[in-house]
């Protein structure tokens, strides 16, 4: 498994009370310890404050109207800028995430199992950045559609049904929202897959300090590209027509990343190495490598040396019946029987299971 | 019998559905149609034609069915329509949420425009791309929640141009 580069804190100074606080490299929020500002970084580090009094603001996610702690002035936030990054709650702690990967490899009946269960020696909490772009759709598909309709003709003796095609307009108005999502690393770096993600889930926005006690992927590419690549397929149309002539526009549109937690679990015995990652939002397993069962890998290499009886058998069959062909029948017998053998007990035989969950991609 | 009936019928709050109003530059043409003979170029290069948007719901059918049946019908908001600066306490309840801002709003009243073609079964085509509106106008109409109206998304428009 590669190495996964340390998380980057930074050493800032409030702007409000002036004390040292670190900034991690995952989050554009951060609450000073000292005097509970919340801190947003946009082009200059800037304290969110009430503009009547300059206390604090109790920044929660999502929500635009305030309440000064202090003077108890209501504050409107501008709707640009603000949180972009939130994470999905962790619903899976460590003893949960071994068991969840036990079970798991208990009901495989192709994995090897030691006698005294699987013991997971390595387990880290890794956070994997997703790009999300959502976007308020409206607009008008049109188009056609070719159905096959059926008639009955002819008289009652000789009746028989035709079926001709009827090409139908279509009109579909659209207001929707529409999300489009993309991995920001490599989920492939901890052996997962990417996790299947509805839209649905319950987010909370990353302040500095949350995902401290975890390793947070690196993203990759930038917002301004994901933007663009989400307009192009949001505004595709979606109503699968002939000759589609849409009208679709741009209501609103947002682009967040997305943190999402996985709990990578590594062991190993004699049998060999295991290797599990588990969803730490939906506890199910996403990725496995475990080595395959001593039955299974026998069943395997049967199956696979297999093919190579029926030459055998052919050439033994000549050898016996003609005369003359039987030393060359008897040479190319001996040289299939060795490499049945070769490919019975080495090559090209899996020694790991290795699965990822259907639903991810 | 009638007095019976009427009598027990609930009787349903007025309730104020918040409604963009913009102003088509270019008359019914904008939205496809040909223009009415009483229509004629007002002051500011106004026709007095107008796109309604509603603001109160992003549901599909809502905006569709209510924005179509306005700008098809175009009302003449009397007082009742305009929102009043003054209220009585506790009278915010009535008045609906206004969940488009005005930007949102010009870019649904194409959506509004074409929504009327498709119903009146014009060429979509017709309709022109970002038709030419004006200044955007928040009004309030009067309505009744009233599930037999289901045209208007089961709200009951008190204005005149409704009454069947």
């Amino acid at each position: 498994m590669a190495q996964l580069p340390a998380t980057s804190t930074d050493q800032r100074i409030c702007p409000q009370c002036a004390a040292s606080l670190a900034w991690p490299d995952y989050t554009n929020l951060v609450v000073c310890p000292s005097c509970t500002s919340t801190l947003a970084a946009d082009a200059a580090l800037r304290a969110v404050q009430c503009p009547q009094c300059a206390g604090p603001l109790a920044a929660v996610g999502g929500l635009r109207l305030l309440a000064c702690c202090h003077c108890g002035v209501h504050v409107l936030v501008a709707p640009q800028g603000g949180n972009d990054r939130w994470r999905l709650p962790l619903r899976v702690d460590r003893p949960a995430a071994e068991r969840v990967a036990r079970e798991w490899l208990q009901s495989r009946p192709d994995v090897h199992q030691p006698s005294d269960g699987v013991s997971f020696e390595h387990a880290e909490l890794v956070y994997l950045p997703i790009w999300e772009y959502g976007a308020l759709v409206a607009g008008w598909e049109f188009g056609y559609h070719t159905r096959m309709q059926g008639e009955f003709i002819g008289d009652e003796q000789n009746e028989r049904m035709e079926l001709s095609a009827v090409r139908e307009e279509v009109q579909e108005g659209r207001l929707q929202e529409r999300r489009f999502y993309l991995a920001a690393a490599d989920p492939a770096a901890v052996g997962a897959g990417r996790p299947r993600i509805t839209g649905r889930e319950p987010l909370i926005p990353v302040l500095g300090g949350d995902l401290d006690e975890a390793r947070v992927l690196p993203e990759q590419g930038t917002a301004a590209h994901m933007v663009e690549q989400g307009r192009r397929r949001v505004l595709e149309p979606t109503s699968r027509v002939e000759n589609p002539d849409s009208r679709l526009l741009l209501v609103r549109e947002s682009a967040c990343l997305l943190f999402y937690p996985l709990w990578v679990l590594a062991g190993s015995d004699t049998g060999g190495r295991y290797s599990v990652v588990v969803n730490g939002f939906e506890g199910t397993v996403n990725a496995a490598v475990a080595p395959l069962r001593a039955t299974a890998r026998l069943r395997e290499r049967g199956a696979k040396a297999a093919p190579l009886g029926v030459p055998v058998l052919l050439l033994l069959g000549l050898a016996l019946l003609s005369a003359s062909a039987r030393l060359p029948a008897a040479i190319l017998l001996v040289m299939a029987l060795v490499v049945a053998a070769a490919v019975f007990w080495q090559a090209c035989i899996p020694s790991e299971v290795e699965y990822h969950d259907p639903y991810s991609s | 019998m009638a007095a019976t009936t009427t009598g027990s019928v609930p009787v349903e709050p007025v309730r104020y559905l918040a409604v963009w109003r913009l102003p088509l530059g270019q008359g019914m043409e904008a939205v496809g149609r040909p223009r009415a003979p009483s229509q004629g170029i007002g002051h500011g290069g106004h026709s007095g034609a107008y796109v309604y948007v509603p603001a109160f719901s992003l549901a599909r059918m809502v905006v569709e069915n209510v924005g179509v049946r306005l700008t098809q019908r175009q009302p003449v908001l009397g007082a009742a329509a305009v929102p009043w600066s003054g209220g009585r306490p506790g009278s915010a309840r009535l008045f609906s949420p206004v969940l488009l801002g005005r930007r949102e709003a010009r870019l649904l009243g194409e959506f509004v425009c074409l929504g009327l073609a498709v119903r009146e079964g014009r060429d979509e085509n017709a309709v022109a791309r970002a038709p030419d509106m004006g200044p955007e106008e928040l009004v309030y109409i009067p309505a009744v929640s009233d599930r037999r109206c289901v045209h208007d998304a089961d709200w009951r428009l008190l204005l005149r141009e409704f009454d069947v």
